[in-house]
């Protein structure tokens, strides 16, 4: 490459029209260049061109740790819901079961249950109904 | 994305994230605490990151995170700044021949003391090799308005160091 193209391409360098590509035939031609060949411009492009080039080396040191994202009120409902699942049926299986009430008090053994319904179809089926033995029966009842 | 596919990707692009914190901070430091902050912040939207156009969302969500940095620390960014306006004055009192590497040195304290928009146009060129079209998406500007900043910025260093070569020779 001929000073003056280099000269073209610095220029362009400066304007911001240069692509990638050109940038990368500057580079090239910079290596090759002597320092003392180049003029004013084109130590400043190199100058330029250099400092991206050291800067683009940086590298960073990050650990890969990061919270669980969740705000100590999330966590909180979190935990309370979690206790609640667990313990809602647990209570709900250690209370005795209620076949019914008497009186207004539960019935929670079913030998009771089922012998207070026993009495309770043996009433109705003794209950007094009224005797109707003939139609003159019926109306005088009525 | 899962777990395993998201810490690739970011160990991946991390460095480049870093590198476009410390242009825009101008505090490797903060730039590290930001990066971190970045993994963290992508970690939980994991689910909803795909593939495609990965460096651009971490450097977009950088982007985000440093200018969050930069409101809240807007008076002692003027300071450093001001500091770093002050290095290369120091040095026009060197009479001998600037070296190569100094001049290189030199351009790297005159782009940390271009305006912000500029300066991450011209990191993200120069540094990341990004083309136009990708520094716009970042940086949310026009492709003509992202040549423009680099123009101004290339402009504003070239006069400062063609000022310290005439100084040095």
């Amino acid at each position: 490459m001929d000073n003056r193209l280099l000269s073209e391409l610095c220029e362009r360098y400066f304007a911001g029209a240069t692509s990638l590509d050109d940038e990368q035939v500057l580079r090239q031609a910079f290596q090759r260049f002597d320092k003392n060949s180049l003029d004013a411009e084109m130590q400043a492009v190199k100058a330029m061109m250099e400092c991206g080039e050291s800067l683009s080396s940086e590298r960073v040191a990050v650990t890969l740790r990061h919270s669980s994202g969740l705000s100590w009120r999330v966590k909180l409902a979190t935990a309370v819901a979690a206790v609640a699942i667990i313990l809602i049926p647990i209570y709900k299986l250690s209370q005795p079961t209620v076949y019914g009430y008497y009186n207004g008090e539960p019935i929670t053994s079913l030998a009771e249950a089922e012998a207070r319904a026993q009495d309770i179809f043996n009433n109705l089926a003794q209950a007094e109904l009224p005797q109707v033995n003939s139609i003159e029966n019926l109306f005088e009842l009525n | 994305m899962n777990i395993e596919e998201f810490n690739t990707e970011f160990l991946r692009f991390k460095d480049a994230a870093y590198r476009y914190a410390v242009a825009i901070l101008h505090d490797r430091s903060a730039a590290e605490d930001a990066t971190q902050d970045l993994y963290e912040k992508l970690w939980r939207r994991r689910l909803f990151i795909r593939h495609a156009r990965f460096k651009s969302l971490l450097l977009i969500a950088m982007r985000n995170i440093c200018l969050d940095v930069v409101r809240q620390r807007s008076r002692e960014r003027e300071r450093l700044v001001a500091e770093s306006h002050n290095l290369p004055d120091n040095e026009d009192s060197a009479t001998q021949e600037l070296s190569a590497n100094d001049m290189a040195q030199i351009a790297r304290r005159l782009i940390a003391t271009l305006p912000e928009r500029e300066a991450e146009v011209m990191h993200l060129r120069d540094c990341e090799g990004l083309e136009f079209s990708e520094i716009a998406a970042i940086t949310h500007q026009s492709e003509a308005a992202v040549r423009m900043a680099l123009s101004r910025a290339r402009q504003r260093v070239k006069q400062q160091l063609l000022k310290r070569i005439s100084d040095g020779q």
